[in-house]
């Protein structure tokens, strides 16, 4: 949001969100002014989600399977995202099957570190069995946007989020 | 647990437990046999560490992941509710999105 809408207005960028997603048409030049930022926050969203997978990749990646094993594993999770996105995605579903696929990866490690040992302490049961629903829900959350977004059609979709250069949305 | 020695008379092993709740002091007394319970203690008690430690450094692990994670999450579900804000839906109480009327 630009320094003269901050101006105008105390309310933060969720309050804003908040208010424009239960029909306050006041905010939408707000909002508008948000999507220009879009670019970037996609950007630094992609790079997060990577440096993300990098580090699960290296840590579900059986012990002993070295580089091999590292590598099919990155493999696996990019054919993954690819059939997640789909055939010629937009910039929003490439986004948004990353995520899944990124949240699936999460999911995994937890539930290896779960069976970590045949005999564990109470405590780190209960502490995982928390950890694990956050990120059930969270992957649940994840594919349930993902289909949502596909539903709602080209209308959504086309919403340019593509920094210069990067890759178009609209498909119309 | 540990070796206590009373008036100056030789080392008698000691370990503690609790029973109902309560800490009971167990005498196991002196020879082999207590030297032998008193290692085997001993064993348990640094496995006990080791996995606490263990345990510790593989929390602060899932915590720091799980919080980053959960960043990035909320970050792309706040970005999608931007876009479909700029797509012409509205939603109340995070119920359905609709098509605003007029666009």
């Amino acid at each position: 949001m630009g320094v003269e809408l901050d101006k105008l207005s105390n309310l933060t960028r969720k309050e804003i969100v908040d208010r424009a997603e239960g029909g306050d048409t006041t905010m939408l030049p707000a909002v508008r002014e948000m999507i220009r930022e879009l670019p970037d926050a996609v950007a630094v969203l992609g790079d997060t989600a990577q440096s993300i997978r990098e580090h699960l990749i290296e840590k579900v990646t059986p012990k002993g399977t070295g580089v091999i094993g590292r590598e099919a594993k990155r493999e696996f999770v990019e054919e993954m995202i690819a059939d997640l996105a789909g055939p010629d995605p937009s910039r929003l579903e490439s986004l948004l099957a990353e995520q899944v696929a990124t949240c699936w990866l999460h999911l995994q490690w937890l539930e290896s570190a779960f069976a970590w040992r045949e005999e564990f302490p109470i405590s780190w049961g209960k502490y995982m069995q928390r950890s694990i629903g956050q990120a059930q829900r969270r992957y649940l959350q994840a594919i349930r946007t993902l289909a949502q977004i596909r539903k709602l059609g080209p209308s959504v979709l086309q919403v340019n989020i593509a920094a210069d250069g990067g890759k178009q949305v609209n498909k119309a | 647990m540990a070796w206590e020695s009373r008036n100056g008379r030789g080392r008698y092993y000691t370990r503690s437990k609790r029973v109902n709740g309560q800490v009971v002091r167990e005498y196991i007394g002196t020879g082999p046999r207590a030297e032998m319970i008193a290692e085997s203690d001993a064993l348990k008690h640094r496995e006990r560490v080791a996995t606490r430690r263990a345990m510790k450094t593989a929390m602060g692990d899932i915590e720091s992941t799980s919080e980053l994670l959960g960043r990035y999450h909320v970050l792309t579900e706040g970005l999608v509710r931007i876009v479909l804000i700029q797509a012409g839906y509205h939603r109340h109480h995070r119920g359905k999105w609709r098509k605003r009327r007029g666009r």
